[in-house]
């Protein structure tokens, strides 16, 4: 079963939710693998302690990218006029590509009356899977800086969760998405079962959540809401967000040992279970669990 | 000339909306400021300031419109279209699958028969509107469900930069990570505000946000870190400190502070509410350290 947690919105606790649904499962004996599908900004592996043991990194080049053969070029400009990304500028006369925005598509090619454009292949991320300090596997996709195709990236990350979960019978795949509700984190929830929503009763919060669970709709994914700091702020929030129709399966508190434990590169069950933080998230992931069954 | 000011730095939910539209205002008392709020999967902006929202546009984009009587039934547009958002049956109809078309408008030029036309979908909306006489605000928001919200984020600054010129200051609150999104803002950026807080995963987000820097940073470009929550309890700034050290970036510190809370729920920002609290003065130092 795939199990993603997402946000809307960044910083609300997204890692902290996923690294310790991981370790929970891990420490009461069920076989997990772990996923970073934030490829911009990949953190789950040190939540999770860091690499104890790097099983493979893999550099996956399917970015298609357009260039032009100056030699052949007669300045038609053709090329800038079918470009609909924003792409090709043009200086002094010449057509010039900017790479990034570059899509791929073949529109420059196509009209090129000179045949001077060619595609070519460039490195869109890593995909790594590594043991981490805890002994849990963790496939990270980790998009080159700059890049697109990160739903791409997330595509191939879950796919060698899946075969490492086959190879280890592994029952649980627990996928930590992006922030927002873009191409990675529509890539996180295509397929999957059941999708956790970390909310903090702040405004961007819940509008984010808000928007989340209108794409988790449209993907027939069954939504789950966890309140993160659910004392940090006002009453009238949590209202809000119990009148999201979604099911709560727990509220965690303010605590600074969420912090701590994260200085500490530990899940916050391991670093300190006794904590406000940790008894709450224990009942939540108990519960969550017991639904789920 | 304006002075472009980008707010990032890689990790999400660090403060950057906070610190956006709270500059933008600090500014705004002495110059004409346009914000933009460039987070399209999650704009923000507005559950901070109580905007008066004057007008709303669509963006769109190119979608096929396929004539069947003209259509040859070649195949053509369905080969070439690169995200496969075009397939033929095999009675020879061709399915469009929306969700998939990034409006490259191959199918059009590649139908030898004339038989495709141009259509419009709707990627999301773009707001204009203002808080008081000297602050202008652009939003872009995607439309749940839409994949490209990275082209987005282009379309939000490329289609608007012309604007650039009537204001003093642009602000541009980013969204998180360090892809294409963050390149299209920090390409025509004067300055760069990383906000990160005391944390290990702080600290890795904005060490990946810091190699899109150096790999793509105009030498006119000036660099800021701000620290926010420095003083978080049970935080560690020290790793961030040598980073700004090493790399020489000046650092604003942003103290934790309720008070946040009752700015959000004012919709009103705290340089206004508190402009003698310590965040609020800090905000106002950042504000000169950008000019």
């Amino acid at each position: 079963m795939e199990i993603v947690v997402a946000s809307g919105k960044g910083g609300t606790g997204k890692t902290f939710i996923a690294s310790n649904l991981a370790y929970y499962l891990k420490a009461n004996g069920e076989k997990v693998v772990a996923v970073d599908a934030d490829a911009e900004a990949p953190d789950l592996l040190l939540a999770l302690g860091g690499s104890k043991k790097n099983i493979f990194s893999n550099h996956v080049s399917l970015s298609r990218k357009a260039r032009i053969i100056y030699e052949k070029c007669t300045g038609c400009l053709s090329c800038a006029n079918a470009c609909k990304f924003y792409a090709i500028d043009v200086a002094d006369g010449k057509p010039r590509i900017i790479e990034e925005y570059c899509e791929g598509c073949n529109a420059c090619n196509i009209v090129c009356p000179a045949k001077c454009i060619e595609l070519y292949v460039k490195e869109t991320g890593i995909v790594k899977c590594d043991i981490s300090q805890y002994e849990i596997p963790v496939i990270t996709a980790d998009l080159e800086v700059g890049g697109r195709n990160s739903g791409d990236l997330v595509y191939m990350a879950r796919e060698e969760a899946h075969k490492l979960s086959r190879e280890m019978n592994a029952k649980h795949i627990i996928i930590d998405a992006a922030a927002g509700i873009g191409c990675p984190v529509i890539s996180s929830l295509a397929g999957a079962q059941i999708l956790i929503v970390v909310v903090e009763p702040t405004p961007p919060s819940i509008s984010g959540a808000k928007r989340l669970l209108e794409v988790a709709e449209k993907m027939k994914i069954k939504p789950y809401i966890i309140i993160n700091r659910y004392d940090a702020y006002p009453e009238d929030a949590i209202k809000e967000i119990m009148e999201m129709r979604c099911e709560v399966i727990g509220k965690i508190p303010y605590d600074k040992t969420v912090v701590e434990a994260y200085v500490n590169m530990k899940p916050i069950l391991l670093y300190n279970p006794n904590s406000k933080a940790s008894k709450s998230l224990l009942e939540a992931l108990d519960y969550f669990l017991r639904v789920l069954k | 000339m304006s002075r472009v000011i980008a707010i990032a730095g890689g990790k999400g939910g660090t403060g950057k909306t906070f610190i956006a539209s709270n500059l933008a205002y600090a500014l705004s008392k002495e110059y004409r400021v346009l914000l933009i709020d460039a987070d399209v999967e999650n704009p923000s902006v507005q559950t901070i300031l109580k905007l008066d929202v004057k007008s709303i546009k669509d963006s769109r984009s190119f979608k096929p419109l396929i004539n069947e009587e003209k259509c040859q039934k070649c195949g053509l547009c369905s080969k070439n279209c690169p995200e496969h958002a075009l397939i033929m049956l095999i009675s020879g109809k061709i399915m469009y699958f929306e969700d998939l078309c990034s409006g490259c408008e191959v199918c059009k030029i590649v139908c030898p028969s004339s038989a495709i036309t141009e259509d419009a979908k709707i990627d999301g909306v773009f707001k204009y509107g203002s808080y008081g006489d000297k602050l202008d605000v652009v939003i872009g928001e995607i439309k749940p469900g839409n994949r490209r919200s990275g082209f987005m984020t282009t379309k939000l600054i490329e289609e608007h930069k012309h604007m650039y010129e009537r204001y003093d200051y642009v602000v541009i609150d980013s969204p998180p990570g360090s892809g294409v999104a963050l390149l299209s803002i920090i390409k025509h950026s004067d300055v760069v505000v990383a906000v990160t807080e005391p944390t290990p995963l702080g600290l890795s987000d904005l060490t990946k946000f810091l190699m899109l820097i150096d790999k793509y940073r105009k030498t006119t470009l000036k660099l800021i870190m701000t620290i926010n929550k420095y003083d978080l309890p049970g935080g560690l700034s020290k790793p961030l400190e040598e980073v700004a050290l090493e790399k020489s970036i000046p650092i604003v510190r942003l103290p934790y502070s309720e008070s946040v809370m009752k700015s959000y729920s004012e919709r009103k920002p705290l340089v206004d509410l508190e402009p003698c609290s310590s965040l609020a003065q800090e905000i106002i130092k950042l504000s000169k350290m950008v000019m």
